[in-house]
């Protein structure tokens, strides 16, 4: 924000992250905001605490019944969303599953806020994004929060970039999964090192929408891509667009 | 309240609670006791920023449905289960108003007025009267400025632009009422 002064940063962030909280920016200001969710968990759980902090002043608002078209509306959907063939990787997912206030775009950022631990938390460098692209954007945690991996999608030109990362290798390298609401993974492919984006096959690039799950799984590089993954994902994440 | 209504705010909580982890376990029939524990207040807020009725319920429906896949990710250290789904609520329909104010006019004054802190409302057994209140004398200690600036802005889903229009201030002078309004509620909660 460039009217706060610059030897406040903390001021600046928390302020920042307000703003973000209370929906109160828009354009290029609130697409920055939202890379720094991705870039800085403790700003991503500085989002969430005033989106919590502030719900009370939601109680002010009159109750109102919503109509039946509504519940059956909703039923219809987690009826069409409940998976036939259920892996068990599908199952282990729910588990797993990163957390979020929402499928917003703000909710993206809130969906890194798992057991926030600063001191164990790496910082990734946000992935590299061009200021007019549409993005897609997910963070990718584990249960234990050791590991976090940022994720930007540019449905454009196919690519996804992947921020730093160190996963613990044993012979196997990291391979990115696809979860739509199906249930069922779809590899696109190994991580390459930080900075080489990975292009998405056109076929599975409908399946990169708001919503869908990503999650990495610790694979034997020689037979990449997998039919299916192997063991349990050590990092999981939930899209959403920018 | 009196110390019944205590009792049956916690134990409605800890019902909601209960639901939301059974949701998470993928059982529909909480989802459904989720619903309808909270579709009322959820409705109102999305009524309340959508100004449309149809949109507000199809706003909610995208609420549940969401709830239903992320119900997991509640955790009722971090919050309560009802400001949790209020806030799933109110960032939906902020969403859905930024998404499609480009293309619609602004909605009447008489949506806009403000809410007294006094307004009569429904069953409020959900709700955390402890916090609201605690939230409510911290805001009582800011300027009349600062505090409407940030029940506006919360309440009505506006950006710094309209807010400025509204109030017919500059857009630095209403980012400067929110901004210390905000950090003075921080200091005031306590909960750094």
């Amino acid at each position: 924000m460039v009217d706060v002064p610059p030897e406040s940063p903390d001021a600046d962030r928390e302020a920042l992250a307000a703003e973000l909280a209370l929906n109160l920016l828009d354009g290029t200001e609130r697409a920055q905001a939202l890379r720094l969710c991705l870039s800085d968990p403790a700003f991503a759980a500085a989002v969430e605490a005033w989106s919590l902090r502030l719900a009370p002043l939601l109680d002010a608002i009159p109750y109102a019944e919503p109509s039946l078209r509504v519940w059956n509306a909703v039923e219809a959907r987690i009826g069409v969303a409940a998976p036939a063939p259920v892996t068990n990787i599908a199952a282990r997912l729910k588990a797993w599953r990163a957390g979020a206030l929402a499928a917003s775009a703000v909710a993206a950022c809130l969906a890194l806020v798992i057991a926030f631990n600063p001191v164990q938390l790496p910082r990734p460098a946000p992935p590299a994004i061009s200021a007019a692209a549409p993005v897609a954007v997910a963070q990718l945690a584990g249960a234990s929060d050791a590991a976090r991996i940022a994720v930007a999608y540019d449905p454009k030109a196919g690519l996804l970039r992947v921020g730093p990362q160190a996963l613990a290798a044993h012979g196997k390298s990291p391979e990115l999964w696809v979860i739509p609401e199906d249930g069922v993974p779809r590899s696109l492919g190994l991580l390459a090192g930080a900075g080489v984006p990975l292009t998405v096959r056109p076929a599975l690039r409908p399946f990169l929408h708001d919503g869908a799950t990503l999650a990495i799984t610790m694979e034997d590089p020689a037979s990449a891509p997998h039919p299916g993954p192997s063991g349990k994902p050590v990092l999981t994440g939930i899209i959403a667009s920018i | 309240m009196g110390e019944r209504g205590g009792a049956d705010q916690a134990e409605r909580r800890e019902r909601l609670s209960t639901a939301l982890r059974q949701t998470a376990s993928g059982d529909a029939s909480a989802l459904r006791q989720v619903y309808d524990m909270t579709s009322a207040k959820l409705f109102g807020i999305c009524l309340r920023i959508c100004g449309d009725t149809q949109a507000a319920e199809d706003v909610l429906q995208d609420v549940y449905v969401k709830v239903w896949r992320r119900a997991g990710a509640f955790d009722e250290v971090r919050a309560s289960p009802i400001s949790w789904l209020a806030a799933i609520a109110r960032n939906a329909a902020v969403d859905w108003k930024r998404a499609h104010e480009r293309h619609a006019p602004p909605t009447g004054d008489a949506s806009l007025a403000l809410i007294a802190d006094d307004a009569p409302l429904a069953d409020r057994l959900l709700e955390d009267d402890q916090f609201r209140l605690r939230l409510h004398a911290c805001l009582d200690g800011l300027n009349t400025h600062e505090a409407d600036a940030i029940r506006r802005t919360f309440l009505d889903g506006l950006t710094y632009q309209q807010l400025a229009d509204r109030v017919e201030s500059p857009l630095s002078t209403v980012k400067s009422w929110i901004r210390r309004g905000m950090m003075k509620l921080k200091g005031c909660l306590g909960d750094g």
